[in-house]
């Protein structure tokens, strides 16, 4: 799974998860917001320097849970931070809200 | 197994918990470097999986701290990393890591590592164990070639097996013999009289050992020590006149279930001898000379719980130590030889 640019903006997006991760999801998608929250906070006072770990661990974090997406958003993210993009950041920002919104999880033992 | 995570990331530890934990690894998590150094030094890992980028003390900098510090016991290290450039990657081999994963975790690939990881830890172990076991051994060796030899000459043949034969010009020599031992024989079972020698000659070894004198061997019932060797000694005299008395006041203290308690034959000589060990089988530190023959006879021809000395040794003590005149014997190539009882100390 790569981003989720080319999906029309109703579809969901299935993301496969292992069950044995099952309970430990909700939080972790939970985090997820808040990063965007935390991001968003930070661009309003130009802290590219925590934009830029925030997308680092995204980034660190994602896959291992299931989540390419928030991975690959996560260094996008941190790319546009180190490059001083705001832009960048915000549209990424809503490419990683609109994913949270659409995904359907399926659990699946390993 | 337990293994420490140093890595700061919430989900990452829960992550990495459950992964670890669904195959029986306990788990103990660290917030930050200076803590997973802290939990490090305080308790037992033998495997550690830090993140390359800690607060407080980087995953590089723990890695050099484990490397330097001195626990036993190899510690197995895996760096996490999500920067996929290979100069980190040297650097982090360099600082003491073993391996490295990079984030995000797969877990098939961070299991397969932990695998090796453990492989590593318990072939270290086995080694370690037999290292153990080869020191043990070793001690044992080293005890057995101590029992056998002065520690000095136990030494030298350590480092060298080429014969020793080295010649004093002074020493003295102690023999002391069991009276009436074959009457003793004929009223005991054999496992009597060796228990019986038993205690007696390890009493013997005691007081040989208290007055630094050097423990020969013992031939039947004959007890053979030596002052003046291996390692030289002014008083080597003294020193067997004292071991001597100390052996007679010893032997009435035995109870051979016996008519007659048992009593002791002791004879000294003093003068030059050579010392070594000679031969390639059944190695046994040894003194031979003119000296020796003259103890072994002044024992031979001695007297029931008394020390017969010979001139030489007489000579060397007159001053200090009190004696009777015995008289002249008929020695095989010396002709005839004065000998003293020694009595007491002055």
């Amino acid at each position: 799974m790569t981003t989720t640019n080319n999906a029309s903006k109703d579809e969901k997006i299935i993301v496969r998860v292992d069950s044995d991760l099952e309970d430990l999801i909700p939080g972790f998608v939970e985090n997820r917001h808040k990063d965007i929250q935390s991001i968003a906070e930070a661009l309003a006072q130009n802290d590219f320097a925590a934009i830029a770990k925030l997308g680092h661990t995204m980034k660190g974090v994602g896959g291992g849970y299931g989540f390419d997406a928030i991975t690959d958003i996560g260094r996008l993210i941190e790319q546009a931070a180190k490059d001083k993009n705001p832009q960048k950041i915000k549209a990424l920002l809503s490419e990683l809200s609109d994913y949270l919104k659409r995904i359907e999880i399926v659990f699946e033992s390993s | 197994m337990r293994i420490l995570i140093d890595e700061d990331d919430k989900d990452s530890q829960k992550l990495l918990t459950r992964i670890l934990e669904k195959e029986n690894y306990e788990v103990v998590i660290a917030d930050d470097g200076r803590m997973a150094w802290e939990t490090f030094q305080a308790e037992d890992f033998r495997l550690v999986i830090t993140d390359w980028i800690m607060p407080r003390m980087k995953g590089l900098e723990l890695c050099e701290k484990i490397r330097t510090k001195e626990k036993p016991g190899y510690v197995y290290i895996i760096l996490v990393t999500s920067k996929e450039e290979k100069a980190d990657l040297i650097r982090a081999l360099d600082a003491g890591a073993d391996d490295y994963v990079t984030k995000p975790y797969d877990r098939g690939e961070l299991l397969a590592r932990v695998r090796a990881g453990q492989r590593i830890i318990n072939l270290e172990q086995t080694i370690s164990r037999k290292n153990q076991e080869l020191f043990f051994e070793k001690e044992k060796s080293e005890r057995l070639l101590l029992s056998i030899f002065p520690k000095f000459i136990a030494d030298r043949l350590k480092q060298d097996s080429s014969p020793i034969a080295d010649s004093f010009a002074e020493a003295s020599v102690l023999f002391a013999g069991i009276t009436d031992f074959s009457s003793l024989v004929s009223q005991k079972t054999p496992a009597q009289v060796v228990d019986l020698l038993g205690q007696v000659f390890a009493a013997f070894d005691r007081l040989a050992e208290q007055h630094g004198l050097e423990k020969i061997k013992t031939l039947g019932d004959i007890y053979m020590a030596a002052a003046g060797v291996p390692v030289p000694r002014a008083d080597h005299a003294e020193a067997v006149a004292e071991l001597a008395f100390a052996m007679q006041a010893e032997i009435v203290r035995f109870d051979a279930g016996l008519k007659a308690p048992l009593q002791l034959r002791v004879g000294l000589s003093s003068g030059p001898v050579v010392a070594g060990v000679i031969g390639t089988a059944k190695l046994a530190y040894d003194l031979w000379g003119d000296t020796v023959s003259t103890a072994a006879h002044m024992e031979a021809t001695g007297l029931a719980g008394s020390i017969q000395v010979s001139a030489e040794t007489y000579q060397r003590l007159r001053k200090n130590f009190v004696f009777e005149e015995r008289g002249e014997f008929y020695v095989p190539g010396k002709g005839n030889i004065r000998t003293y009882l020694l009595v007491g100390q002055t």
